[in-house]
């Protein structure tokens, strides 16, 4: 199998790899940039699908310029969790997420 | 077309392969934050050689520009602005851990089952051609409105993270709580008004 002709399947395997990992940082790890981080495998694994599929059965460029968009949504995702992130580390002097139960009832 | 030129493909597709999947795997296991950033680097380079092999060259730049000289760089950002990173210990108990395994495992294997008995419906081969122009027409055309609302949400988060840091100091100040030890730029603009 190895070193044959790669196909779409060895592609969304690849996705799902990451995707898998990117769901492992996101479960286990406490700080909340390390969780943005997974955040980020796992956008980006369903980007490497959106292309993949652009190029497989796709007649026209949708799933890329799909790609595009999900690509500028991270981006401002990104934006605006790291600002929250930093104002609640500016409040409470930490970013461990076990710790931020303010609103625990 | 031949088999030579696939083959050249196959081993491109497999290093870039072992490159992401190696490099989220230090993402996801280093305790130091900081060496975490630089993999995730390395994780969105392969992504983006991923891209260039599948013949998305405008989207592949794309992934180059924005995800390593944009969203990296806010990160880095984030990493150094909160930086009692070092002392935080940076993974949950035991138990969450194999909690995580377990689910990435099963997560893993359902996405294998989903796509390997599937045969799918393939358009024939496709040359790779430049795809920059294609993609301006159709985003200036049946993407039209889609675009727009992108720029718009590009500004409203914009807007929104400076507001979000901003507004932060400014109850901080009313409260009186102290500041962060180390003055930030923010801080001093906010403080000057």
């Amino acid at each position: 199998m190895l070193l044959s002709t790669i196909t779409l399947s060895d592609y969304l395997i690849l996705s799902g790899l990451l995707f898998s990992i990117g769901v492992f940082g996101v479960l286990t790890r406490k700080n909340a940039i390390a969780v943005l981080m997974g955040i980020e495998l796992m956008l980006n694994a369903a980007n490497i699908n959106l292309v993949a599929f652009s190029k497989f059965i796709d007649t026209g460029l949708n799933g890329q310029i799909f790609a595009l968009f999900s690509i500028v949504i991270a981006a401002a995702e990104v934006a605006v969790a790291l600002a929250i992130v930093i104002s609640i580390y500016k409040t409470t002097r930490t970013i461990d997420l076990d710790k931020e139960d303010t609103l625990k009832g | 077309m031949s088999v030579n030129s696939y083959t050249v493909q196959a081993v491109f597709f497999y290093i870039f392969a072992a490159l992401i999947v190696g490099s989220a795997l230090l993402v996801v296991l280093l305790r130091n934050i900081v060496r975490s950033a630089f993999a995730l680097f390395f994780t969105l380079f392969g992504v983006a050689g991923i891209y260039i092999l599948l013949g998305a060259d405008f989207v592949g730049v794309t992934q180059v520009l924005i995800y390593i000289g944009g969203v990296l760089i806010l990160i880095v950002f984030g990493v150094m602005l909160t930086h009692n990173v070092y002392s935080v210990d940076i993974f949950n108990k035991l138990g969450t851990l194999v909690m995580g395994t377990v689910s990435a495992i099963v997560t893993f294997t359902m996405i294998y089952y989903a796509i390997k008995p599937v045969s799918w419906l393939y358009i024939g081969y496709k040359a790779n051609a430049p795809t920059t122009g294609p993609i301006g027409r159709e985003l200036m055309t049946s993407y039209l409105l889609p675009f727009e609302l992108a720029s718009v949400l590009l500004v409203l988060a914009m807007i929104g993270a400076a507001y979000l840091i901003r507004s932060e100091v400014k109850v901080k100040k009313a409260a009186g709580n102290g500041g962060p030890p180390g003055e930030r730029p923010a801080d001093g603009i906010r403080k000057e008004n």
